[in-house]
Parts: structure tokens; sequence; C-alpha cells
């Protein structure tokens, strides 16, 4: 049956490679919104990904990595004697305006971090070290900047927030989710600049801890909660999916890509079920034949299903082809697209799914023909 | 088919291992126990050989069928009943609208009659489930069709490998059998052609290659030559007469073609349902 199956695709080529093109649109859909979704999710929680800490203080009722607000500097040394802390270090996020050499202005975020200890710098560097930005008004750009600021070249000075800033070193690889380019300096930098931002001096954002070897950083998070007041207190998987979630779900953007996800999957099953059901429909005299000559409707369902699968699974290999070959048009123009081994599985299960339902109504066709009506 | 074997074979394994599991989720259940048994029986009677001219292949007895049409009840076929030897040709006429389809659509397992019983071998037949029907067909019943029915995708020889692959016949048992049979009915030059390249009395050769395709006991024509100009429509009831001769099977003939009439054994006439003559 599964040679009559593929004999029946094969024998209408034309029928064979709408459905193919139906379902490689699909997956394509389906694979660049998956791809772009998953790219977003892992952009939005980059920076904290990339740090080195185990616990995350942040102002109380802070949503987001990216709008945290400023708390006293004073906390640190109240985490700092907190049972089963080990470290804790200052980190500075601020907002703020730097000048483009063309005279343009842009948003930027300033991250203010230790350079002695490095926790909270960049941690890839295309020229110079994350250390280069103590001692003075330096900074760190990253290339992907670039695009906003024009070309970064170490030695040149940039203004931020009226101050000049010599760039000593560019990073790769650091991306904010709000597309503001992220502007490195020392943690004594940021302070300075970002007076204004952080509503005085003696103002941190953030409190990043690393807790005593062999302990649950979940314990460690419960004992500071009660030990401080006003700050709230995150492991690190907690805090990047709080921000994770706040960029996807809370602004609604993440039920944008889920809608256009289902549609692609609704599209798919229409365009592969109205191809199988009017091969079926041609085949019905068929399929009553072969009922008659002593096939069961299980192998009616076989061919019909066979039939399905096969386009189900050329049509996600095309799909598949294409999404790779256009993955530099999508880093081209801004965006990542991540897929993962467990997104393609998931993606070619979609498709499967996608091409079974399809069948389904065509078999129900097959499935009430009467072998008497071959006489007919 | 080549490779295609290892996938059909594989299907099939498939599909034995799914009837194991239907039997044993009680779908079989459901048959009675004497038509499980008389389908059983049927089924391991492989060698149709020993079937010699004095035996009966088919015995039907009083067999009726009666439809709904509207508010109208309609009897179709009424009070046949009629004896079916091996190496028999019998050829059923009558009027359009006489029963003949009807009649041999239950002789075929096609349509379940209203009363009346069939016996196939000796087993009656008639109370047998829907869902062992497709079987008893597989295992017994060649069917010929007006309009040919081949499987368009499919080569002749893959359109007569079909009722093997049915009856679990694979490899290379079913391809020297299929093949056997297209040079028996003249075609073995031709086994690779799609119907489509095949004339219409090419094709009917190759529905009488797929109807004998496994052996069955009864072979059931409806209007095999209809289709078919003069001397291609000879050529396939002489074929059929063969057939029929080879003293394994009985042969039902549905014609309007009164030409037919000359080569078979017997003749029966319909009309509104019943035998006249």
């Amino acid at each position: 049956m599964f040679t009559l199956a593929i004999k029946n695709l094969i024998h209408d080529p034309t029928r064979l490679a709408i459905a193919i093109v139906g379902v490689t649109f699909s997956v394509i859909l389906m694979a660049a919104q998956a791809g772009l979704f998953l790219g977003f999710m892992e952009n939005s929680s980059l920076i904290i990904d990339h740090i080195d800490t185990d616990i995350w203080v942040t102002s109380k009722n802070s949503k987001n990595f990216d709008f945290s607000q400023p708390i006293s500097e004073r906390k640190v040394n109240q985490v700092q004697r907190v049972q089963g802390v080990a470290t804790a270090e200052k980190l500075i996020l601020a907002w703020g305006v730097t000048k483009n050499p063309d005279g343009g202005s842009e948003q930027v975020e300033i991250v203010g971090y230790d350079p002695e200890t490095g926790i909270g710098g960049p941690w890839r560097m295309r020229e110079g070290a994350s250390h280069d930005v103590k001692g003075g008004l330096h900074a760190i750009m990253d290339e992907s900047a670039e695009k906003h600021l024009g070309k970064l070249t170490v030695g040149e000075y940039r203004e931020v927030l009226g101050q000049r800033l010599k760039i000593v070193g560019i990073s790769q690889g650091v991306k904010s989710f709000t597309t503001a380019p992220v502007v490195f300096t020392s943690y004594t930098t940021a302070q300075q600049i970002g007076a204004a931002f952080l509503g005085g001096a003696e103002k941190t954002v953030f409190i990043l801890v690393r807790v005593v070897h062999g302990l649950d950083p979940k314990d460690v998070v419960e004992e500071i909660r009660r030990s401080v007041d006003h700050v709230d207190v995150y492991t690190k998987a907690e805090y990047s999916w709080k921000t994770m979630r706040y960029w996807m779900f809370d602004t609604g953007m993440g039920i944008g890509f889920l809608v256009t996800m289902v549609m692609a999957f609704l599209v798919g099953i229409v365009i592969v079920g109205q191809t199988i059901y009017s091969s079926t429909m041609d085949h019905l005299k068929e399929f009553g034949t072969l009922k008659a000559i002593g096939a069961e409707n299980r192998h009616i369902y076989q061919i019909i299903f066979h039939q399905a699968f096969v386009n189900a699974f050329l049509g996600f290999l095309a799909g598949m082809a294409v999404t790779y070959f256009t993955k530099d048009f999508y880093e081209k123009i801004g965006a990542v697209l991540v897929l993962p081994t467990w997104a393609l599985v998931s993606l070619l299960m979609a498709t499967l799914i996608m091409c079974f339902f399809a069948a389904f109504v065509s078999v129900w066709k097959a499935m009430r023909v009467e072998p008497a009506a071959v006489f007919r | 088919m080549g490779h295609e074997g290892f996938a059909l074979s594989t299907m099939i394994a498939v599909f034995r291992g799914t009837e194991k599991k239907a039997t044993a989720n009680g779908e079989m259940e459901r048959m009675s126990r004497h038509t499980i048994q008389a389908v059983h029986k049927l089924s391991t009677q492989a060698d149709l050989a020993d079937v010699t001219a004095s035996q009966v292949v088919m015995h039907v007895e009083n067999l009726r069928k009666q439809y709904r049409d509207g508010k109208v009840e309609v009897t179709a076929v009424d009070s046949v009943s009629l004896t079916l030897h091996a190496r028999e040709m019998v050829a059923v006429v009558g009027p359009s609208g006489s029963g003949k389809t009807t009649l041999l659509s239950m002789m075929g397992f096609l349509l379940t009659p209203t009363s009346g019983t069939i016996r196939l071998m000796g087993q009656r037949v008639d109370t047998t489930c829907e869902a062992a029907l497709p079987r008893l067909r597989r295992e017994h019943i060649g069917f010929i069709f007006q309009a040919f029915n081949l499987l368009g995708a499919l080569t002749a020889v893959e359109n007569v490998l079909i009722p093997l692959r049915l009856k679990d016949i694979t490899g290379r048992d079913a391809r020297r059998e299929a093949e056997g049979l297209l040079e028996r009915v003249g075609l073995g030059h031709r086994k690779q052609f799609l119907p489509r390249d095949l004339s219409g009395g090419e094709r009917q050769r190759v529905a009488i290659a797929r109807a004998l395709a496994g052996s069955p006991s009864l072979v059931l024509a409806d209007e095999p030559t209809a289709n078919l100009d003069s001397k291609s429509g000879h050529e396939v009831i002489e074929l059929l007469r063969e057939v029929a001769n080879e003293g394994r099977r009985a042969v039902v003939l549905v014609t309007h073609d009164t030409r037919n009439l000359t080569i078979v054994d017997r003749v029966i006439h319909l009309e509104d349902g019943r035998i006249v003559q």
C-alpha cells in the first residue's frame, strides 16, 4: 500500500508539487516565527544569562532587567552580612543618550561594572579587554551598535550624557532587547555620568550575589528576603525568566508570534487537506475497487496517511532548507533566528500532525465508500 | 517493484500485528462462532486443485435482497437459488434492473442478502459479519469489472500484485505469480506498462490476471466485454472460458451481449429479480 501511496503521488506531479509547496510555506512561516520568538527570548535575557552570578537583588517590583530602578548602595552591606552570601557586587544599568558624529543622538543602556572582578562586563571582546574601562572615562561598545552609532574605533571619543568617553574596547554579541546599544563603563564612571538617572550618589541598580560554595542559591534567596527590606531577590534563572516573560508575554509580543504560528499551522492544514482531499476524491473509485478485491479500511487509511506523511516530510525538508538559507538575511536585518534541535523536532512533529489532521476528512470520505459501488 | 517489496512486507507484517491486536481487543469476538469457523476453514483450503468438476463451488438458496427507496420497498433479487460447479461458466442475463448486478454483488460478498443462504465450498458464509467480508473476498473471489477498474498509477504487474499483497503473498513468490498470470493472459511483454498505455482489450486482460491472482474459487465478471470492440471482447470471453476450464473454479458472467452466450455452460435469465429460465 505504501507503493500505491507513493505512486499515486508521483502519478500527479502537479498536485504533489502544490501540496509540498503548501507544506513548505507553512513550515517556513512556523520556523521563522518560532526561530524569531526563541531568538528574541534568548536576546531578552542575554546579559543576565552571561553574568556569572547566583542571585540578583533588585529594586522592589522590578519587572525586568532593562527597567530596574536604583536602590541604595547601603543594601550591598546588608546583603553581604546575610548568611550564605560569599560575595556581593554592585552593577549599574542606567539609560542615557549618546551623540553620534553625524549630529544625531541615540538612547543607550549604560552598564557600569567593577573592572577588577569583571562581573557584569562584556563576555566576548573583538578589541581590548573588559578591565580596560578602569582608570578614567572609558567605555566599551558593542560592534552590534555600529548600526546605530556608526563605525566604532578604539581610541575615539563618544559623548554620553554630556561626558566624553574614550572607547577602549569593542565587544561582540551584546544586544539589548530594547535595541538600544549597550555601553560598558566602570562602575564609578556609570555612577558619575548617570547620577541624574540614579537620583543621586551612593545609588546602585543591582546587587549580584555569589553564594558560599555548596549552598543552594534558593535557600540564600530566602535568607536575603528575610534580612533585607524593600528589595526583590531572585535566583539567576528566576530573573532571566522574569525578564523573558515580561518581554514575550506581558507586552503581548509572544502572543503575536504564537498567533502567527497557529495561523501557519492552520493554513498548512487547509492546503494539504485540500490537495489530499481532491486526490482522494479522484481515487475514490480505486479505493472502492481495492475494497471490493479484499482491502480493508485500514489499508485505505494507510494509503492516505502515507501520502500525507510523504507530503509532510518533503515539505518539512524543503521548508527547513529555505529557512537555513535565509538565516543570514534575518541576521542582516538585526533579528536572530534560534532553532535548537528540540525546536526542529517540534516543528517536524507539528508538520506531521498538521498533515495527519489534513488527511482526516479524506479518510472519513474513503471509509464511506461502499465496495458494491464498483458495479455501478 | 524491486525494493518496494521490503516496504510492503513490513507494512503487511504491521497489518498482521494489528489484526492480532484487533482480535485480542475483541473486535472479532463479535463474529459468531459459526462464522469464524467457516471463514477459517475456507481460508485454510489452500489447494483448490482438489476441486473437481463435480464439486460445488457456491450454492445459493432462496436469496433475496430488498431495498427501501423512500417509502417504497424494492425487491432487487427474489428467491434466487442456484449452484455453481467447478469448471462451470454461467452467464446471467436479463434486462436492466432485473437484479443481475445485485445478485453478483451478493455472490461476491459485496452486499449482504436480506434473506437466504450462501454456501462457499460447502461452508455457510451468509452469516459472516461485516468485518470478515473483505477477507472472504480476497481469499475466494476474483472480480472483473466493465470499466476494468485498474489502478492508474500502477503498472500492469503491480496491479496484479495488489490482491497478492492483500493476501500476504509477498516477495519473489508474488512477483513470479503476477508475471506468470500476465504471461497467461498474453501480456508478458507489457507488464511494465501503465493502464493508460494499454488498449481496452489489454486492460481487461490485466483485470482478468488480477482477478486470478491468488487462485480464487469463484470469478465474477460484470459486463467484461461492454467497453471492448468485438474482437477484443471475443478474446476476453475466450480467455474467461479457459479460466473456467482449468478445473479450479467457476466463472459467473453478467452480460448483455448475446454473442457471449454460445460459449458458456449455462444461462440464467433474470427478470424482476427472479430466475425465469
